[in-house]
């Protein structure tokens, strides 16, 4: 059913593919970016991506991003960028080197100095122009396609959201030399955020028809690819698969926003520190139990995808949700046999104790807003319990 | 072809009071609320002293401003708060107190609905806050986590204003949570709110 109004933007051009990476040189130049500021890892400066990209140019390059990024990173990152006088960004590394980036760009074309002046929803107009372009290094966030950047407030310990559709890149680069040092693990749990992006897409209250084909499209790509992937690590069809089904999982959930996981995920973070692929991975079962009431057949629908036609044509419609969750259940288990994936909150070392505060983090996550089903505190303690 | 856009004009304008009209009584609802009703009060109570919540509509000014005060939330309409604090003799005490001031942005919060049908359907109960979310209706500048601990907050409200059939239709914690205080009794003390003593009674 169409919903009564709905919005969509995706203003990123996306290069995918073995040779990407040798297309940004002529890309900084056609934004008109001549001295970019470069965010890396120092393990993907070390790995040799600048060589791959055309060799050395002036830039400024800055490696020193924790894994949990802070306003204080930011706003140092950007004094530099201005100082220094740079034009342009270019960001290469995970999520967190990713939402790093964003914040540093919004903060140099809205003119500010403070990361709290863009707390907020959806009231940044557009500012100054500044190139910026992405690499991600991981196949899962999909941050090179969302309008949201989660940075860590120094003050208060909580991780802040800040959304806007000026956090967008202009160019995002999939090639799969950027994913290859990805260790299984790794591969897995962020397989497992871009399939709970997905899905969560697909059945929020934001969902509208393009970007339910995104996440439809996205899942069938994780079903096929996510487990060959983690078992065969060199093979570059697989990661440039699981690249692209990340990426639209991105614009699925950049368009429909996420819900009651990704709420209790960030939570699991703040308190338990888990990381957030794992954690979307033990909570997306227990979350679709919880609400298969009101959003079962949105979960058979997608059955098809991550299963295959014939599967799900030989089970009758009114299971065919339940019979996704037991799927996601038996990629989770292979994936913790495999690369030991946790799958219990026991397994990732939260404790009873902690429940009640990840609880109470969770109701007053922004995530939950877009949830099919309205959470209060005594829900997500349940759902906590039933995933220990 | 005039008549229809005089017609539509006229039918904003009125939608526009009206918006206007029911922020005003919701956050006098809230005042209320912020004293009575135990969820109210436990969510509002973690915001610092001078914090600030100021709902209204794109383009006009806020028809709801609520500080938090150790006497209890002071109410306050934008239009009122300009001209406290523009008045030139007022002593600056006074125009702190009716302006409703507040020159950190990290202790405020602004929400507003981007049109005036949006900030329409969401105080006639045709939406939750939660859809007008999900319709984009709505601008936030503040921390997110603030924006649903007061949106709570408002539902709680509206679901005590709001006749009772509309409201568990349109919110959906309506539906489930029992309200512990009587409609009327929240009608009636609207009419009258008392402030707190030091020690948060009344």
């Amino acid at each position: 059913m169409l919903p009564e109004y709905f919005e969509f933007h995706n203003p990123v051009k996306l290069l995918c593919g073995q040779t990407a990476l040798e297309n940004i040189p002529y890309e900084m130049g056609r934004l008109g970016c001549k001295k970019p500021f470069l965010l890396i890892s120092r393990t993907m400066l070390d790995g040799g991506i600048l060589e791959m990209m055309g060799g050395r140019y002036q830039a400024l390059i800055g490696t020193d991003i924790p894994k949990d990024s802070s306003f204080a990173v930011v706003e140092g990152l950007a004094r530099q960028a201005r100082e220094e006088g740079c034009d342009g960004i270019l960001a290469i590394g995970g999520g967190s080197v990713l939402d790093t980036a964003k914040a540093v760009r919004v903060l140099l074309s809205q003119g500010c100095t403070s990361v709290r002046e863009l707390l907020g929803s959806e009231w940044m107009s557009k500012g100054a122009s500044v190139p910026f372009l992405m690499v991600p290094t991981t196949a899962g966030t999909g941050s090179e396609c969302t309008g949201v950047a989660v940075v860590q407030d120094d003050q208060t310990k909580v991780k802040q959201e800040l959304i806007s559709d000026q956090f967008l890149p202009d160019v995002a680069v999939l090639d799969p030399r950027a994913t290859e040092k990805l260790p299984p693990r790794l591969t897995a749990s962020s397989g497992m955020d871009a399939l709970t992006h997905a899905i969560e897409a697909y059945t929020g209250l934001q969902k509208n028809p393009i970007s339910s084909a995104y996440a439809f499209s996205a899942v069938q790509m994780i079903g096929k690819n996510l487990i060959a992937a983690v078992r065969e690590p060199k093979n570059n069809e697989y990661r440039l698969s699981m690249a692209c089904a990340s990426t639209m999982a991105g614009i699925a959930f950049s368009n429909s926003m996420v819900g009651l996981v990704h709420a209790i995920a960030h939570s699991l973070g703040a308190v338990g520190a888990v990381s957030h692929g794992e954690a979307v991975g033990i909570m997306l079962p227990k979350v679709m139990r919880w609400q298969m009431d009101c959003v079962g057949e949105g979960y058979g629908e997608l059955l098809s995808a991550f299963c295959g036609l014939e599967y799900a044509a030989e089970i009758p419609y009114y299971r065919r949700g339940e019979k996704l969750v037991e799927a996601i259940e038996d990629t989770l288990m292979h994936l913790h046999q495999k690369c030991g994936l946790p799958y219990s909150l026991k397994d990732a070392g939260v404790s009873r104790k902690d429940l009640r505060q990840i609880a109470q983090l969770s109701v007053d996550d922004g995530a939950l807003l877009a949830n099919p089903k309205s959470a209060e505190k005594s829900d997500v303690i349940k759902i906590l319990e039933m995933a220990l | 072809m005039e008549e229809i856009k005089q017609k539509i004009l006229h039918r904003r304008t009125l939608q526009k009071k009206v918006v206007d009209l029911m922020l005003s009584v919701l956050g006098q609802g809230l005042k209320v609320c912020a004293s009575h009703d135990p969820m109210v009060r436990e969510t509002l109570e973690v915001f610092p002293e001078d914090y600030v919540f100021a709902l209204g509509v794109y383009g006009s000014r806020h028809p709801m401003i609520l500080q938090n005060r150790s006497s209890g939330l002071y109410r306050t309409h934008e239009s009122f708060a300009a001209v406290c604090r523009k008045i030139p003799m007022a002593p600056s005490a006074m125009a702190r107190r009716f302006g409703a001031n507040q020159s950190d942005p990290t202790k405020m919060l602004e929400i507003r609905f981007k049109n005036v049908e949006a900030g329409w359907r969401m105080v006639t109960g045709q939406v939750s806050a939660a859809q007008a979310y999900a319709r984009h209706d709505l601008i936030i500048r503040g921390e997110i986590h603030h924006a649903m601990q007061f949106l709570r907050c408002i539902e709680r409200v509206e679901a005590y204003l709001l006749p009772e059939a509309l409201a568990k239709r349109a919110l959906p914690l309506a539906k489930r949570t029992h309200l512990p205080l009587p409609r009327w009794w929240v009608w009636v003390r609207m009419l009258h709110v008392k402030k707190k003593n030091g020690q948060g009674e009344e």
